[in-house]
C-alpha cells in the first residue's frame, strides 16, 4: 500500500500530470496588471465619452464657449439644459405616449409573432409554406416609402395611434427566430400533450411558452427597443403636434439649434448653449435604456443566440 | 427669455438657404425679361422666361407705407437702423382680406413647434381674417414627408416647399399638384393685395413652375450669402489688417496661426476663394453655367475652379486651417472655438454676423464679430455671381377654390408687410406683451414669444428682403453696406432668376463634386482628379446638359440681361 502510494514521489516527475491546467495556474503579477490594464482602458474608453457628454449638459455656454466645445472639466454646474427640455410639459407628455405606445406595441407585436411563430413551426398546418415563403419575401422587398404611405392613409390610419404601431408590427427576422425556437421543442413533449386532450392553444399556452421564456425575453425587448427608438413613422403620419412620442419631441428640441442657416429662427441668447441642449438629449435619451439593462441582460445573455442556428 | 442659440455648421443647406428676416432683393421691378423667343411651358422640364414670363408676372407697385434707413442699392437689403417705436407703426393692410376660410398650411419646421392653439396663430388669424390650420413637419425628413404627401390625394390646401427640396419627383408634382395663381396675381391684379405687389419681380419670376405662377415666394438677396466673418476685437488687439487679396490672406493666415497656441486663422476658405477666383455660383445647379464666346461653360470646366480649389488646398496644406475643418461636412458647431478664438476667421452665411454677435452680447461683451470684403485673388475687384432671387414657396392646392385661394392670398398679402408696419410686428414678433416686450425701443420675446413665435406665418410669402436687427443696428448697417459693396461686383449668369427643372436623367451627374472638392483642398485627392472627374462628367451626360440649356437659352434668352 504504502509503496504504491510512494511511487509517485519517487518517479520522475515527467509523468505526472501538471498539478493543474495552465490557465488555473496563479496568474503572474504582470499579467494581472496588464489584464487590469487592459480593462481600465476598455472601461474609460466607454465612461469618457459619456462623462464629456453628462459634463457638457451641465455646463453654461460660458463653460462650453471657454472650452471650445465639448467640456471635460465641469464647471459652473447648470441645469439650464434640462430646464429647457422639461419646461412646457411636452417632454413629459411626449414621455407617457411613447410609454404606451411602447407597451401596447410590444404586447400585440409579440402575440401576432408568437401565434404567427408557432403556426408556421408545426409542419402541416394550413398553408404552413406558402405562408412561411410570403413573409420571407417581405423580408427581401419592401413596397417603399409612398406606397406605405398611400396604404397607411387609405386605411384611414394618418394622425392616429395605430400608425405608429401597425406598419411596423411584424418583423419577420423575429418570427423566423421564434419558430426556429419552438421547432427545437421536443415532439414527443407535444405528442403526450395532445394525446392528455390539449388543444393548440393550450400547448402553446402551457409548453410551449414556458419552455420559451429565453426567446420571447429577447424578442419582446427587440420589439419594445423598436417601438422605444421609432421616430421615422411619427414623422410621416402624425401632423398633429401633441401626439408626438419622445423620440420626435427629442429630435425637435436638438434641431431648435440646427435650422437652416438664416431662417429668422428665433435667436435668444444667455446662457444656454445649443451644445448643452444636445448633450442633455442625449443623457435623457440613454436613461432608460441605462436603468432598464441590468435586468434584462440575463435573458439576453441566454437568449441572444437561441434559435440562431435553426431557421 | 429662455435662451438658446440657432447655430449651424457649413452644409450645402445652408448655402442654399436664404433668410426670412436677412436678404436682399432687387430694388424695383425692373423689366428684367430682355430676350424673346418660343415657349417651353407647360412642359415637365425647362423654364419660362421672355415673353411668355411678361405676361404672367405680377405688376410690380412699390410700396410707400414705410421709408427704409437704407435703401437697397446694388441689389442689397434695404435695412432699417432706427428704434422700434411702437406707437409709430404703420398699418399696410388696412382692411381684412379674408373671408374666413379654413386653410391647413404644411410647412417644414425646425424646433419644437407650438401647440396648435396657441395665441401667436389666433392673433394671426384674427388679423388676416382666415381660419389657418397648422402642419408643421420635421424640417430635416421633410423632403420624405413631401414625396408622400404630394403622392396621395390628401394634399393640404397649401404646402411650404423650400428649394432644397425639389429633387426627384416633387418638381413635376408640385406642377400638377398645385394652382396656378396667375389669374389671381398676374399683371395688374396683385394690385388687390399690395404688399404682395411690391415683391421683387425677380422673386415671382423664379416662382414660375411648368409655366405658371404657382408660387408664393420668400424674396432672397442676389448678393452672395457668404460672407468671410472674423473676430474684429481680435484683429484690433493684435493688430491685423483686413487682407485684400489672396498673398495677403496667405500672409496674415500664417502670423495668426500658432497651432501650439491652440489658434488657427480660420476655417475651410473654398467658398471665399471660389468667389476670389470668380467661379461661378455653386449654390443651385442653373447658376452653374455661363456663356463664354457664344458656348455655355460650366463652373466645373473653368480654370478658375480649378485655381481657386489650389488656393483653399495650399491654405490647409500650410496648416493655418483649424483641424476641426478636415472633417468638412462634418465638422460641429464652429460657435464655441470661434468665441474661444480657436480660428478668428470663418465663412458662412450673413445671417450669422447677427446671430453670433447676439449670442455672445451678454457674458462676452468683448466679443465683435463683422464681415470682411470679398476680394479678387490678385488684389483687384471680385467678380461676383448672384444667387437666386428667391428659395422658398409656398404653394396652393390645385383643388382649392377660389374662395380659398383668395384667403391663402390674403395670408400672403399680411405677411408680406414690411417692416415698420403693425402687419411685420405681428407676423415676427407675435402679440405686444404676451410674446414681446419692448424697451428703449428694442423688442425682446418673451419665453411665451419663443415658443409661439417660430417659422410658420413667416414661411408664406414675405417682403422685399429686409436686414432690421434693433438690437444690434450696427450689424444691420454693416451688413447692408457689405451687401451694396459685394453688390457692385456682382454679375449675374444667364439663368439667374429662373426656375429651370433638369430632365431627371441628368439629376445626380454632378452629386459627387461637392465630396471631391473637400477631398482636393484637404489633400486627400489631387486636382487630378478633379480634371479627371471633369472629363467622366462631360462624357456621362455633361455635354448633352449643355446643349439642353443652349436650348433653353436660344428659345428664352437669358432673365438678366
Amino acid at each position: 500500500m504504502t509503496a504504491v502510494i510512494d511511487k509517485p514521489a519517487t518517479e520522475p516527475s515527467r509523468w505526472a500530470a501538471p498539478p493543474r491546467p495552465v490557465w488555473e495556474e496563479k496568474p503572474s503579477h504582470t499579467g494581472l496588471a496588464a489584464k487590469g490594464l487592459v480593462l481600465a482602458l476598455a472601461c474609460l474608453a466607454i465612461l469618457f465619452p459619456l462623462w464629456i457628454v453628462i459634463v457638457t449638459s451641465l455646463s453654461s455656454r460660458k463653460t462650453i464657449d471657454e472650452a471650445g466645445g465639448l467640456v471635460m472639466i465641469p464647471k459652473d454646474i447648470t441645469f439650464v439644459a434640462y430646464q429647457e427640455l422639461l419646461s412646457g410639459g411636452q417632454v413629459t407628455r411626449a414621455a407617457i405616449i411613447s410609454i404606451v405606445i411602447t407597451l401596447v406595441g410590444t404586447l400585440f407585436s409579440m402575440t401576432v409573432s408568437v401565434l404567427c411563430a408557432y403556426g408556421l413551426s408545426r409542419t402541416g398546418s394550413l398553408g404552413h409554406r406558402w405562408i412561411l415563403m410570403t413573409l420571407l419575401a417581405t423580408m427581401f422587398f419592401s413596397a417603399g416609402l409612398i406606397p406605405t404611405y398611400l396604404l397607411v392613409q387609405s386605411l384611414g390610419l394618418t394622425d392616429s395611434y395605430l400608425a405608429l404601431i401597425l406598419p411596423s408590427a411584424i418583423s419577420v427576422f423575429n418570427i423566423l427566430v421564434l419558430r426556429g425556437f419552438f421547432q427545437g421543442i421536443s415532439q414527443e413533449l407535444i405528442d403526450s400533450a395532445r394525446i392528455d386532450g390539449a388543444g393548440d392553444f393550450r400547448i402553446l399556452w402551457q409548453i410551449v411558452m414556458p419552455l420559451s421564456r429565453a426567446v420571447i425575453a429577447v424578442i419582446t425587448l427587440f420589439y419594445a427597443v423598436g417601438y422605444w427608438s421609432a421616430w421615422f413613422n411619427a414623422s410621416l403620419y402624425l401632423n398633429d403636434q401633441d401626439m408626438m412620442p419622445l423620440q420626435n419631441v427629442m429630435i425637435q428640441l436638438v434641431q431648435k439649434q440646427e435650422a437652416p442657416v438664416g431662417l429668422g429662427q428665433a435667436i435668444k441668447t444667455g446662457q444656454l448653449s445649443g451644445l448643452a441642449v444636445q448633450m442633455a438629449v442625449m443623457v435623457m435619451a440613454l436613461l432608460p435604456v441605462a436603468v432598464l439593462s441590468p435586468f434584462v441582460q440575463k435573458h439576453f445573455k441566454k437568449g441572444m443566440l437561441t434559435g440562431a442556428v435553426k431557421g | 427669455m429662455t435662451p438658446n442659440t440657432a447655430t449651424s455648421g457649413p452644409s450645402r443647406r445652408s448655402f442654399l438657404a436664404n433668410s426670412a428676416v436677412a436678404a436682399a432683393a432687387v430694388a424695383g421691378g425692373m423689366p428684367l425679361l430682355a430676350a424673346c423667343g418660343g415657349s417651353d411651358s407647360g412642359s415637365r422640364d425647362g423654364t419660362t422666361s421672355g415673353k411668355d414670363a411678361k405676361k404672367i408676372l405680377p405688376a410690380y407697385v412699390a410700396s410707400n407705407v414705410v421709408t427704409p434707413d437704407i435703401p437697397s442699392k446694388n441689389g442689397s437689403s434695404v435695412g432699417f437702423t432706427s428704434k422700434l417705436d411702437l406707437a409709430g407703426l404703420k398699418t399696410s393692410v388696412p382692411k381684412k382680406l379674408g373671408k374666413g376660410s379654413e386653410v391647413t398650411i404644411m410647412s417644414p419646421f425646425w424646433g419644437s413647434p407650438p401647440k396648435t392653439d396657441n395665441a401667436y396663430y389666433r392673433a394671426m388669424n384674427d388679423l388676416i381674417g382666415v381660419d389657418v390650420a397648422w402642419q408643421n413637419q420635421d424640417g430635416n425628413t421633410y423632403e420624405q414627408k413631401l414625396g408622400a404627401v404630394l403622392a396621395s390625394s390628401d394634399v393640404p390646401d397649401v404646402v411650404v416647399v423650400p428649394g432644397w427640396n425639389m429633387s426627384g419627383k416633387i418638381p413635376s408634382a408640385i406642377i400638377s399638384k398645385f394652382a396656378d395663381l396667375g389669374p389671381y396675381l398676374s399683371g395688374d391684379a396683385v394690385k388687390d393685395y399690395p404688399n404682395l405687389a411690391a415683391v421683387p419681380t425677380d422673386a415671382w419670376q423664379r416662382s414660375i413652375f411648368g409655366g405658371k405662377l404657382r408660387g408664393l415666394p420668400m424674396p432672397a438677396s442676389y448678393v452672395p450669402n457668404i460672407v468671410p466673418l472674423y473676430r474684429q476685437d481680435i484683429f484690433d488687439k493684435e493688430g491685423y489688417e483686413v487682407p485684400t487679396s489672396c498673398a495677403e490672406f496667405m500672409a496674415l493666415a500664417k502670423d495668426i496661426t500658432n497651432a501650439k497656441a491652440k489658434r488657427w486663422a480660420c476655417m475651410d476658405m473654398k467658398w471665399v476663394s471660389f468667389n476670389a477666383f470668380g467661379v461661378l455660383s455653386g449654390s443651385e445647379k442653373p447658376l452653374g453655367w455661363n456663356l463664354v464666346d457664344g458656348k455655355l461653360v460650366n463652373r466645373i470646366e473653368t480654370e478658375e475652379f480649378l485655381e481657386a480649389l489650389e488656393w483653399a488646398r495650399k491654405l490647409f496644406a500650410a496648416g493655418v486651417v483649424h483641424p476641426d475643418a478636415e472633417m468638412g461636412k462634418n465638422a460641429p458647431d464652429p460657435g464655441p472655438k470661434f468665441a474661444k478664438g480657436e480660428f478668428i476667421i470663418y465663412a458662412q452665411d450673413i445671417s450669422q454676423w447677427w446671430s453670433r454677435a447676439a449670442e455672445q452680447a451678454v457674458q462676452n461683451p468683448e466679443f465683435k464679430i463683422w464681415g470682411m470684403d470679398l476680394f479678387g485673388h490678385d488684389g483687384g475687384d471680385p467678380v461676383l455671381w448672384a444667387t437666386q432671387p428667391a428659395n422658398i414657396f409656398a404653394f396652393v392646392n390645385k383643388k382649392a377654390s377660389e374662395a380659398v385661394i383668395r384667403d391663402v392670398l390674403a395670408v400672403a398679402n399680411v405677411t408680406a408687410a414690411p417692416y415698420g408696419t403693425k402687419e411685420y410686428m405681428m407676423t415676427n414678433y407675435g402679440v405686444e406683451g404676451t410674446h414681446y416686450t419692448v424697451k428703449d425701443g428694442l423688442p425682446t420675446k418673451t419665453d411665451q414669444g419663443n415658443i409661439d413665435v417660430m417659422n410658420a406665418y413667416v414661411m408664406v410669402a414675405s417682403p422685399a428682403s429686409t436686414l432690421a436687427h434693433p438690437d444690434f443696428p450696427d450689424v444691420t448697417k454693416g451688413q447692408v453696406e457689405w451687401q451694396q459693396r459685394m453688390g457692385a461686383f456682382t454679375k449675374k449668369s444667364p439663368f439667374y432668376g429662373m426656375q429651370i427643372v433638369e430632365p431627371s436623367r441628368y439629376t445626380n451627374l454632378s452629386n459627387d463634386f461637392e465630396q471631391l472638392e473637400d477631398d482636393i483642398t484637404r489633400g486627400r485627392k489631387k486636382i487630378s482628379d478633379m480634371q479627371q472627374a471633369v472629363s467622366d462628367w462631360k462624357s456621362k451626360g455633361g455635354d448633352k446638359l449643355r446643349d439642353w440649356y443652349q436650348k433653353i437659352l436660344d428659345e428664352n434668352g437669358s432673365a438678366a440681361s
